[in-house]
């Protein structure tokens, strides 16, 4: 019976001494069985089920993983105009925050203050820091002055648009530029 | 095309080993190679429960669904036990479809297989040997447990090592139950030659019956 099957030279494979010789007529009918039904897989049917699971497995490997998205119901949270808006928004912010690191604000201009003050040195080199310290505070306080005209004189602009915008508005230009013929007909 | 099959020597563990390799990579010929080398057995294992070639080639289907997506998926890493594997994923199938089968209508189940069958089946089984449908019948009777170990040796083509492992128990008990269910179908067949009012056809079973006694008495036979 050991040339019944595929494993006959596997030590494990005890079929040989396990079936005695009354039952070999079974033993023998089974293994006929068994080569019709593998038989019954015929190569189209292999080729058909090849094919099929492949395209199942292919088909699932294209499917790309959930994006994490914020959703509401089928419809995406983040469509381009928000993602716009908050980009937008998230560089203003960066703006802000760099703007605030580079203007010296009164912490460091009462540190300023202070370091100007007499203090007792204890030796040459801390004075020599405090030097450097100090000549970076001056730096600072001329940008931040430099800064300052530049925002005065943008609020001056601004103040000077303001008042042409109420002038504008209460049509006291158009009074003045103009005769007011047409001016008074139009309105 | 399907390039290789199942032989007598058995698949090469190497060359299984760099098909998967392969069809893990996305190589089409590996899969259809692989489906190739295990899919009789897979299919003859189905076949052997549901009598339906239809049915057992749905079932050999799903089976090697499962084992693609999780191949081509990454998730399966060759350590030599890809068989095992595909004979456990095999017979839970097989189980799962025994399962549905008992819960339906069996008389029902039995005649929509038996019209299912395809016509080629029914062609070569006419001209077969009534010895199967003895046999079958025969099985039909055995615990699933007994069952399962038959269909293992005889249609999945396993070794006892392999089946032992698959259902989890010692090899010695497995040898044990394999012999019982042996006997088992040899008393069924018999009986069903020599009692009246059986289901099995008197002179479909004579050869085989014959056989059988001609065993009894000492006449080992000739080769398969």
């Amino acid at each position: 019976m050991n040339d019944m099957h595929n494993n006959a030279d596997n030590p494990m494979d005890l079929s040989s001494l396990a079936t005695p010789q009354e039952l070999l007529g079974v033993e023998r009918s089974l293994h006929a069985a068994g080569l019709q039904t593998r038989a019954g897989a015929t190569n189209e049917r292999l080729d058909r089920v090849a094919s099929a699971t492949w395209a199942a497995a292919s088909v699932r490997e294209l499917e790309a993983p959930a994006p994490i998205v914020l959703a509401r119901g089928n419809t995406s949270i983040l469509t381009p105009l928000r993602m716009a808006a908050m980009l937008a928004i998230g560089a203003g912010v960066i703006a802000s925050v760099l703007a605030l690191r580079s203007t010296p604000n009164s912490m460091t201009q009462t540190l300023a203050q202070r370091s100007t003050t007499t203090q007792p040195e204890t030796s040459v080199a801390s004075g020599g820091a405090v030097a450097d310290e100090l000549a970076m505070f001056d730096s600072y306080l001329a940008s931040a002055d430099a800064s300052r005209s530049g925002i005065d004189s943008f609020v001056e602009d601004a103040s000077d648009l303001e008042d042409r915008f109420d002038a504008l508005s209460s049509g006291q230009d158009w009074w003045s530029d103009t005769d007011g013929s047409a001016t008074q007909g139009a309105s | 095309m399907m390039t290789q099959r199942h032989d007598a020597d058995g698949p090469d563990p190497a060359v299984i080993a760099g098909l998967l390799s392969r069809a893990t990579r996305g190589d089409e010929r590996a899969w259809r190679e692989l489906v190739g080398a295990y899919g009789p057995r897979v299919f003859a294992l189905a076949q052997s429960r549901c009598h339906n070639a239809d049915v057992a080639e749905e079932i050999m289907q799903s089976v090697f669904a499962t084992v693609a997506v999780k191949v081509r998926g990454g998730e399966y890493i060759e350590h030599g036990k890809f068989e095992a594997w595909l004979f456990r994923v095999a017979m839970n199938r097989v189980r799962d479809y025994a399962r549905s089968r008992k819960r339906s209508n069996a008389l029902f189940q039995h005649d929509h297989d038996q019209a299912a069958v395809s016509a080629d089946t029914r062609t070569r089984e006419r001209t077969d040997s009534e010895q199967m449908s003895a046999l079958r019948e025969a099985m039909e009777q055995l615990p699933d447990a007994d069952r399962e170990v038959i269909e293992l040796r005889h249609h999945g083509d396993l070794s006892f090592k392999q089946i032992a492992d698959l259902l989890e128990e010692p090899l010695g008990t497995l040898l044990a139950r394999h012999h019982r269910a042996l006997r088992k179908l040899k008393e069924l067949i018999e009986d069903a030659m020599e009692g009246p009012g059986q289901t099995l056809n008197k002179g479909a079973t004579a050869p085989m019956g014959a056989a059988l006694r001609q065993e009894s008495r000492g006449d080992k036979g000739g080769a398969v």
